[in-house]
């Protein structure tokens, strides 16, 4: 077995994708209309919304990893939902993160119940316990089939979470809701960029991770053989 | 086959009745802390009865969940319950019925004690509180039969049951008291509708989902 | 520059930054362990056989 980025494939897209980063990070700065209140500080949004979005993709990826697990029974399904549980859960805590950066100059506190925020943070709560089950759990197939049925579970709560978050505090319902179409030309383009710079990120990382986790399994495997 | 494996459940506890003690004694601890605690006026003690009310219900439905399956760790119950011929779904239901009778039974002491240690009035519309709290019993005892199934396979797992059932019961907790809030207010059902439906929507989901994938978490 | 919050917008922007770089940083240094072990293993192997 080779390193990840040792094929041509892997150099090309980590290439397009340095490059990118920097071409929406200069159409952020220089390009993109500036908010008559909220200044820079509304240029966020850029970096916060694709980052939930990764969050999203990486569980539902986790969800439908553990179905093909369960039913296919081959250790790949595994190692996929492993590392989109891991990529979901950083992307997870860096909306966390971001949000309150956002909302101190705006709102005043970093913090309210505003449900989508909410639904954010209880799903990075269960993935917590979804890695402490893999940590605690032995490494044979039972972990794997536990974990499996433990993200499948996480995402379908999903839809419940957020519509009773969002019932819960009305009173909360400050998060912008920008509606995209009706954004202008300049904040359109670079905000679809960012999401497919943040999109393409994710499925790099994603498959570099499970390059590694078949390592790893195949590592293990020959340390006990010899 | 249903039927025998929740009779047995039942009869092991009614033989010791370990579990039904320690939720009672446990439950009863808290809500006499909660007394302790705060002394509010009556109308703010009306405020947060139903969140402190919900609250010991989950810690003490997690006390008999744990207990509940690592009872089957004994001997190796589990195993020989796996060998019998019967369709591991079954084993969740029984699992999730023996789970929701305990609860109820556990609530119908400890709610009169919660209203009287806390002085709290009785709400008008006890039918209405009876159905809330029997469908948010089935979901908490669906979900924590579901998620005590899967971490009671891995070490330390008393204090990872907690940790997963708490975030995953978040929706239903928050409608249990949403609607528990609106029943004492003696608000009409529909301005409380929305939660009903949500509490309904949880059992229903996590009901199905257990069924469907218990499969998967017991085998050995 | 001269704009409102731009510190803000910093932070937002470096913890985000930073973040991926290191959990790239992190999962290539275990790349580069298991690929070293993978080696070893496999001249061990060769040796023996």
């Amino acid at each position: 077995m080779e390193s990840f980025h040792s094929r041509q494939s892997s150099k090309v897209t980590a290439g397009i994708l340095a490059v990118f980063w920097v071409v929406v990070l200069y159409l952020v700065l220089n390009e993109t209309r500036i908010d008559p209140d909220q200044q820079m500080a509304q240029k966020i949004f850029y970096y916060h919304v694709p980052s939930a979005w990764v969050a999203g993709l990486g569980y539902l990826v986790v969800m439908f990893a553990g179905v093909l697990y369960l039913t296919k029974k081959d250790e790949k399904w595994d190692h996929l939902g492993l590392a989109a549980a891991e990529l979901g859960t950083l992307f997870c805590a860096l909306v966390l993160i971001t949000g309150p950066i956002w909302a101190k100059p705006i709102w005043g506190a970093p913090w309210s119940w505003e449900p989508r925020l909410t639904t954010v943070l209880i799903m990075f709560l269960i993935y917590i316990g979804y890695f402490m089950v893999r940590n605690f759990g032995d490494e044979g197939e039972r972990t794997r089939r536990i974990s499996a049925v433990l993200g499948i579970a996480a995402f379908f709560n999903v839809p419940i979470i957020y519509v009773s978050v969002k019932f819960w505090a009305a009173d909360a319902q400050l998060h912008p809701q920008p509606a995209m179409s009706q954004q202008s030309p300049d904040v359109f383009w670079t905000f679809m960029l960012s999401l497919l710079v943040f999109t393409l990120l994710f499925v790099h990382l994603l498959r570099f991770r499970v390059h590694i986790l078949k390592l790893r399994s195949k590592v293990l495997g020959m340390r006990y053989d010899v | 086959m249903l039927a025998v494996l929740v009779r047995k459940d039942l009869l092991i506890e009614f033989r010791s009745r370990e579990i039904l003690i320690s939720m009672i004694t446990f439950g009863a601890a808290i809500t006499l802390l909660y007394a302790f605690s705060f002394r509010p006026s009556p109308e703010s003690m009306l405020t947060f009865a139903p969140g402190l009310m919900w609250m010991v219900f989950l810690f003490v439905s997690v006390l008999a969940l744990h207990r509940s399956h690592s009872l089957e760790k004994e001997f190796d119950a589990f195993s020989m319950i796996l060998s019998a011929p019967v369709e591991r779904s079954v084993l969740f239901i029984s699992k999730y019925l023996s789970g929701f009778i305990f609860l109820v039974i556990a609530q119908m002491v400890l709610l009169p004690l919660f209203f009287l240690f806390l002085q709290l009035p009785l709400p008008a519309n006890l039918a209405q509180m009876v159905a809330v709290f029997l469908l948010v019993d089935l979901g908490i005892s669906a979900a924590g039969s579901l998620l005590s199934g899967i971490v009671m396979r891995v070490r330390v797992n008393e204090m990872l049951l907690p940790l997963i059932l708490f975030p995953m019961v978040t929706p239903l907790l928050i409608s249990a008291v949403k609607s528990t809030a609106s029943i004492m207010d003696s608000q009409p059902f529909n301005q409380w509708k929305l939660w009903f439906q949500l509490i309904v929507s949880f059992v229903i989901v996590f009901s199905l989902m257990g069924y469907l994938i218990y499969d998967y978490v017991s085998e050995e | 520059m001269m704009y409102k919050y731009f510190g803000f917008f910093l932070a937002a922007f470096l913890v985000i930054f930073v973040a991926i770089c290191s959990w790239i940083y992190v999962i290539y240094q275990q790349e580069k362990e298991l690929l070293t072990e993978l080696k070893k293993l496999n001249t061990n192997k060769s040796e023996v056989e």
